[in-house]
């Protein structure tokens, strides 16, 4: 039953609101179809009313009533109406495509901003030093160790310094000693310097009996001169050490006079900014995790709204199922027909074999009593499916 | 068994819904817009290892598709799921003597339907 029709675009496909009810149906068969007022017709005009409802009325934009009845004949007014349903379902296709493709695509970017929010909460809360990767607790534990550490050390070097000072003090002590011990052989080289020069005077007197014990206190006299220069010498030698023991001796009073006090206080005040550090850390990382749970159910909605836009597939049936018969009375409708009636009422009847959807055989049924005035026939109770063990996937599925 | 899956329906709204759900899962997808087109695409290419189509189509409509699909050696025991608004007992009757695997009735859920991939396609 396939006409070839010309595409009568009357809108600029724009949405926009028409009045209910001229688009809802009644009215559109009202002032489209005239006079016709056999049962088919109201029955058509019900299921204009059910199916295409409130679409076209966003749809048929400039699409007035007087528009449709300017038509000259029932049979134009007809194609003009086909017309127009299939332009609202082009433009329903169209647009609801549209609308799918941005939402998919946010579902998508929604969702890849799930993936990496969790990436990088995953990497906040872990550290790469370079040779391992720690987790922050673990980075925690392990700087207020190493501050511990160089507490430990510093205080463990003032006490070994205080250790050297003791040792240094008994090394000036022994130095002083000797120094007093120097000045014991300079007087004990004078003296014997003096001996020498005396016994040097007596060998002398004694004429050449004493010749040679004048050498002999010559000798000793020149040992005694020796003496006293290595005398010199070694408390030369004594007074620098002595003096770069004094130098030592302040600079390590000066390390171990040093207050420990700030130095601990540092080490907990390192170890409250790495506490501090990881709770702001911990907080970024919930915020994080919060965002990247929000976006992963934005990305869900944002799909469970485009399961929703599956509706046009099924609109788009029950108007092509309304825009056949429509045609189809065109056809009936042209004035050389002769047995117009009768073809009439087949395409209004013939349109429930066209039929791919349970609830359109139930409207189409429910039209027809209406406009054959009879009371609604009593529901004929659904047959109980027996469930199988391949019925767990849902109702609308069936696996054979 | 291949993770490509062939999806046919006249609605270019349903194939996204189908193919994004499908793609998300980690399945390859290849589309046909009428049962025609999705005969060429399944004779043309070797490795699908399901079909999910629509019962109502122009030029060649599902249950054709799947006659026609189950003459083709490839295509004698590959998985055919019929994705339809069609609920009525007598239709789902001629699709499993088409030879239909399953028959699920629009609208869909993406989670049910990759259930029943799973169970039909286990990888």
């Amino acid at each position: 039953m396939m006409f070839t029709l010309p595409r009568i675009r009357l809108t600029s496909g724009k949405p926009c609101m028409l009045p209910m009810a001229f688009v809802g149906g009644v009215g559109v068969m009202g002032v489209g179809l005239g006079s016709i007022s056999t049962s088919p017709w109201l029955v058509f005009g019900a299921l204009l009313l059910g199916g295409v409802g409130g679409y076209a009325s966003r749809y048929i934009c400039g699409i007035s009533p007087q528009t449709v009845a300017a038509a000259s004949t029932q049979h134009e007014q007809t194609l003009v109406l086909a017309s127009l349903l299939e332009d609202v379902s082009a433009d329903l296709e169209a647009t609801i495509g549209e609308i799918i493709n941005q939402f998919l695509d946010l579902a998508a970017k929604a969702g890849n901003q799930s993936e990496l929010l969790g990436k990088t909460a995953g990497a906040a809360e872990k550290l790469d030093t370079g040779t391992e990767v720690i987790s922050m607790d673990e980075f925690s534990h392990a700087v207020a160790e190493e501050a511990q550490e160089i507490v430990s050390t510093i205080v463990w070097i003032c006490k070994s310094m205080m250790q050297v000072t003791y040792q240094l003090e008994e090394l000036q002590k022994h130095t002083k000693t000797i120094n007093g011990f120097m000045e014991q052989v300079d007087f004990i080289a004078k003296q014997t310097d003096l001996l020498a020069l005396n016994a040097a005077i007596e060998a002398a007197r004694a004429g050449d009996h004493g010749r040679g014990f004048m050498v002999v206190a010559e000798e000793v006299r020149k040992l005694a001169n020796e003496s006293s220069r290595f005398s010199v010498e070694i408390r030369r030698e004594i007074t620098a050490i002595t003096k770069g023991l004094d130098e030592s001796f302040g600079s390590v009073k000066e390390v171990v006079g040093q207050d420990m006090n700030p130095l601990i206080e540092r080490k907990v005040k390192i170890e409250k900014l790495v506490e501090l550090l990881i709770t702001q850390k911990q907080g970024v990382l919930q915020m994080l995790e919060l965002a990247s749970a929000d976006v992963g159910k934005m990305s869900n909605n944002i799909f469970s709204i485009v399961q929703g836009l599956q509706f046009q597939d099924r609109i788009k049936q029950r108007l092509e199922h309304v825009i056949e018969p429509l045609k189809a009375m065109a056809e009936v409708n042209k004035p050389q027909k002769a047995n117009g009636a009768k073809v009439k009422a087949t395409a209004v009847n013939g349109m429930s074999e066209s039929y791919t959807m349970q609830a359109e055989r139930e409207a189409h049924a429910r039209a027809l009593t209406k406009a054959e005035g009879e009371n609604t026939p009593p529901e004929q109770p659904k047959p109980v499916k027996h469930k199988t063990p391949q019925d767990d996937m849902g109702d609308n599925i069936d696996l054979f | 068994m291949s993770k490509t899956i062939l999806t046919v329906d006249d609605s270019a709204s349903i194939r996204q819904m189908v193919s994004f759900t499908l793609k998300q899962a980690g399945y390859t997808v290849v589309e046909a817009d009428d049962g025609a087109n999705g005969l060429n695409v399944a004779k043309s290419n070797g490795g699908i290892g399901l079909v999910i189509t629509d019962l109502n189509m122009p030029n060649m409509n599902g249950l054709e598709l799947i006659r026609n699909l189950r003459t083709l050696p490839a295509y004698k025991f590959t998985p055919i799921l019929m994705l339809t608004t069609e609920s009525d007992d007598s239709k789902k009757m001629e699709g499993k003597q088409a030879g239909a695997t399953g028959w699920i009735v629009k609208p869909f859920n993406p989670e049910q339907l990759l259930k029943v991939i799973q169970k039909v396609m286990p990888v």
